[in-house]
């Protein structure tokens, strides 16, 4: 592989960690629409219909902090590889399920997305390590990534809609296990780093590895009893509770007043886009507005415009409803594009001025993931790599 | 950061399920309402108290 004179990382790993990305994050947005979409088909019971959504994040929440410290002892690419074989896989499982009784399926589908869930996150946030490691956290290759990323967030939802609408679940799954080969060949492209061959060369997998220490959960838990943290991530979950709903009962509200998969995976795709402008507008608007207060309006809205969904839809012509839903979730994307550089921007500076943040407590968890994005997120510097910080 | 992704895949994981039964007591077009205004009410409270504890100082 040749570098040019500017480029000094080749394009092919370049495109490899890029693909690798675009094609798991899509895959986790793609998600959100096409399950609640699955589950109003095999249930009406709405506690049901959540229970599905909501498990595609549970092995996630389960190994979130594990998971990055995993990479760091196993090596990014191999947890990548073997996450990423899974997340080809599951899909083309989901739609077997469905032959069994649906007393049955169900457990099965619960099953399956937290496998699927925990495959396409674990390959996300290897994508975003590997932007730091192989590509030395370099603002333009994050730039690129996030760029490519977004582009892909707004394609993916809609293009699942259409496959949704037109074609019928067999082959939406199976080409989601497309979707996620695509994204297995871009892994299995990346060159492994000089530092990752040591690692993978002096450690073979052990049983003790693979089980989550609780050290690794309590020393990054202490950080909670500083004041700017706690509000930032309480904050922050107030935020990912409104995308939580945007990401189930938005879906299946729309879908019971008769709105198309595909131009629910529009209004998706939309709030992606125009979260690229409301990253771009934090920097400015954090010299006006103080940081804290910018995020804590920025969510105050992200709440509002999911909230308000119901009213937007009161029988006016199509194309007045969808003109409205576009309105509010384009203003969400651009609240939540906002908000989240500056909660990571004030979580590393509450942090790093704090003694208790440079102990082990940080650096253990997702060492491998948080310093791309902390490095890139700051709001000062550059907002564009903030939509990636998803699951960081 | 590890921290904020626990805290963040709780929440995707508690609030589908937490909608799912407020949806079932409420109905699904009321759901929204009650989410909104108890997620409306913790960040107003959440302004409050950071202004109280001076933390934006």
């Amino acid at each position: 592989m040749n570098d040019t004179p500017r480029d000094d990382i080749p394009w092919q790993t370049q495109a490899a960690i890029y693909g690798a990305g675009v094609f798991s994050f899509t895959m986790v947005l793609i998600s959100t629409l096409i399950m609640p979409l699955l589950a109003i088909r095999l249930t009406d019971s709405a506690f049901l219909i959540g229970l599905i959504v909501g498990s595609r994040y549970f092995l996630t929440l389960v190994l979130s902090i594990h998971g990055g410290a995993l990479m760091d002892r196993l090596g990014t690419r191999r947890i990548m590889i073997a996450f990423a074989v899974i997340a080809v896989v599951a899909p083309f499982l989901f739609p077997l399920a469905l032959l069994l009784p649906v007393a049955t399926a169900i457990p099965v589908i619960i099953l399956l997305q937290m496998v699927a869930g925990v495959s396409d996150a674990m390959v996300w946030v290897g994508a975003q390590a590997l932007s730091g490691h192989v590509m030395k956290g370099r603002r333009r290759y994050v730039g690129r990534m996030t760029s490519i990323v977004r582009f892909g967030a707004f394609f993916g939802p809609t293009l699942f809609g259409l496959m949704w609408d037109h074609t019928g679940i067999w082959l939406t799954f199976a080409l989601m296990g497309v979707w996620s080969a695509i994204g297995l060949y871009c892994v299995l492209k990346i060159p492994r780093s000089s530092e990752e061959s040591e690692i993978v060369h002096d450690a073979p997998v052990r049983l003790a590895d693979l089980v989550p220490r609780i050290a690794d959960y309590l020393s990054a838990f202490r950080l909670i009893a500083i004041p700017a943290v706690a509000l930032i991530l309480l904050v922050t979950m107030v935020r990912i509770g409104a995308t939580g709903v945007q990401s189930s009962f938005y879906v299946v509200f729309l879908k019971e007043v008769e709105i198309s998969a595909a131009a629910i995976g529009f209004l998706i795709g939309f709030a992606q886009l125009i979260a690229s402008g409301g990253s771009l507008l934090a920097s400015p608007l954090a010299r006006v507005v103080h940081p804290h207060w910018l995020t804590i309006c920025a969510v105050f809205m992200t709440v509002v415009t999911i909230s308000i969904t119901p009213v937007l839809v009161f029988g006016a012509p199509v194309w007045v409803t969808l003109f409205l839903l576009a309105t509010a979730i384009g203003l969400r994307g651009l609240c939540l594009g906002i908000s989240q550089p500056m909660e990571i921007s004030v979580l590393g500076r509450a942090v790093a001025s704090t003694e208790q943040g440079k102990g082990a407590g940080l650096r253990t968890g997702v060492k491998n993931n948080c310093q791309p994005a902390s490095k890139q997120c700051r709001p000062s510097s550059d907002g564009c790599g903030c939509r990636i910080c998803r699951y960081s | 950061m590890g921290l904020r992704v626990t805290l963040n895949q709780m929440t995707w994981f508690a609030v589908p399920i937490v909608m799912g039964v407020v949806a079932e007591i409420f109905g699904r077009e009321l759901s929204f309402y009650v989410v909104g205004l108890t997620a409306t009410v913790m960040i107003v409270v959440l302004g409050l108290w950071a202004s109280w504890r001076n933390i934006f100082m």
